[in-house]
């Protein structure tokens, strides 16, 4: 599907930026905007309500409205903008043009996938319930990326979100007061490293929405689902985007997952114990109208152990997406898949003895 | 068990038995006979029960204990037995003898499917 903005901007013949630095731009920019939308809610509704508690209240009833109802509402209205602005960035891309159509219709609940599920069932602590995959466009199964990097980006924003009301609290305070002849020595001398602090952590947060949205939506469809260890599978991966890549580097990793306490925190240890390369290419240019395809192939080794998932232990296979892009943080996209027990032709032939029973 | 060494696969059959000698003096209050999968390694212990099998006091003569007491499961399709780097799994046939105030117990182990150790091929991550 054309996307109208690309189409003008063909259209208008001018080429002002090279395409990979125009997706960089228009990553860094909807960020700023977003960041700076959010922010400048934050610090003016911190103001308004400083300045209301400090204040005594307006005489007359206008001046109310103003002061308790406009003002906070157009703070808050400015931030609800820059919010919906970052959701919309995410949710473009983390879920492909398919399957926000698919959300939308709720037309995923096919009978393939269906039996996908009741077989898994038949598996003691292999996981079932998460990694189920949607219905593909080019092979049968869609997998579904793991929703890591958006909870980073959540805490992140959260994190900004505490640290620049705190210091812009602090601020208010510190400059009323002095205004007022009163100096608080205590809300200033505060407000220098917790301004530090929301510095950095809006450097983080800018740094990890980069990370989540500098590249456009990653399909990964498989032929075989779930995984049987032994098994060619055939891979089909799609990456959209307007940026130019250096490096997309796909692997397949196994990782075993410990979980255990010390004292009174948990720890949790991963280990990858086995990571085996499916594909790699460098210098790929993403189009917006034309994104980048690739299909191959890949098997996890015929002895290999299965999914496996109980209260403290897990072993998970996923399939790993490295991309690089100039100027930007690395991304990581990880789509988990399920590897069965192998059953072969001798333990096929106990089955019966099984349902007798 | 039947087997030596004890290996077996998804949904095989595992036949087994056991009997008890024990003091007369003393008294059985229960017997319990259970195939288990248990975690060890770096993280804490999982443990799953696949078979359980539990022998009241009121069944539990002393001529009956002394008796070959047999048991058989069709054995699940996973967890497979599996030695990782930081995860082992391991399947058992546990017997727990409940004697007085005391209790006894002793595993057996055995594997179930045929999973090699982790290490399969790795590749360098060169970037």
């Amino acid at each position: 599907m054309k996307n109208n903005w690309t189409s003008i901007w063909y259209l208008a013949g001018r080429k002002a930026l090279s395409r990979s630095r125009r997706g960089w731009w228009t990553g860094v920019f909807e960020a700023t905007i977003a960041s700076i939308l959010i922010l400048a809610g934050i610090v003016l509704l911190t103001i308004f309500v400083t300045v209301n508690v400090i204040n005594p209240p307006p005489a007359n009833v206008y001046s109310w409205l103003l002061e308790f109802i406009l003002k906070p509402l157009i703070a808050i209205t400015m931030s609800g903008i820059g919010c919906l602005m970052i959701f919309n960035a995410i949710w473009k891309t983390g879920a492909s043009e398919e399957r926000r159509g698919a959300i939308m219709s709720k037309a995923n609940q096919l009978e393939l996938l269906n039996e996908v599920r009741k077989r898994r069932g038949d598996l003691p602590n292999v996981p079932s319930k998460s990694h189920s995959p949607a219905k593909g466009q080019t092979l049968p199964f869609r997998i579904i990326a793991s929703r890591r990097s958006l909870w980073g980006l959540l805490t992140a924003g959260l994190l900004c979100l505490a640290f620049v009301t705190v210091c812009a609290t602090l601020l208010i305070t510190a400059y009323i007061k002095l205004k007022m002849g009163r100096a608080d020595w205590v809300a200033g001398l505060l407000a220098v490293p917790i301004s530090f602090a929301a510095v950095w952590s809006f450097y983080r947060f800018l740094r990890q929405f980069l990370k989540t949205t500098s590249l456009g939506p990653t399909t990964l469809e498989l032929a075989q689902f779930p995984i049987i260890p032994g098994h060619q599978n055939k891979v089909f991966l799609s990456q959209s985007g307007r940026s130019r890549l250096k490096l997309l580097d796909v692997q397949l990793v196994c990782i075993e997952e410990a979980t255990f306490n010390q004292g009174t925190t948990s720890i949790t240890q991963r280990r990858r114990v086995y990571v085996s390369r499916m594909f790699r290419k460098r210098g790929i240019q993403l189009e917006t109208d034309k994104p980048f395809t690739a299909e191959f192939e890949f098997h996890v080794p015929a002895q290999a152990m299965h999914s496996f998932q109980s209260s403290s232990n897990r072993i998970t296979w996923q399939i790993e997406i490295h991309g690089k892009t100039k100027g930007l943080p690395a991304v990581n996209r990880i789509f988990e898949i399920t590897v069965i027990p192998v059953i072969d032709d001798h333990q096929k032939q106990m089955m019966p003895a099984r349902q007798s029973r | 068990m039947e087997r030596n060494p004890a290996r077996y696969f998804a949904n095989e059959v595992l036949v087994g038995g056991y009997k008890i000698n024990f003091d007369t003096t003393q008294t059985v209050k229960a017997v319990e006979c259970s195939v288990i999968w248990k975690t060890t390694g770096k993280g804490d212990q999982d443990v799953g029960v696949h078979f359980f099998e539990r022998r009241p006091k009121s069944t539990l003569t002393p001529d009956q204990l002394r008796r070959p007491h047999r048991i058989s499961t069709v054995l699940p399709q996973s967890p497979l037995s599996y030695s990782g780097e930081l995860i082992q799994i391991t399947w058992s046939v546990r017997l727990r003898v409940f004697v007085d105030e005391q209790q006894y117990f002793e595993d057996s182990d055995f594997q179930l499917g045929g999973v090699s150790i982790a290490q399969y091929e790795q590749i360098e991550q060169k970037n």
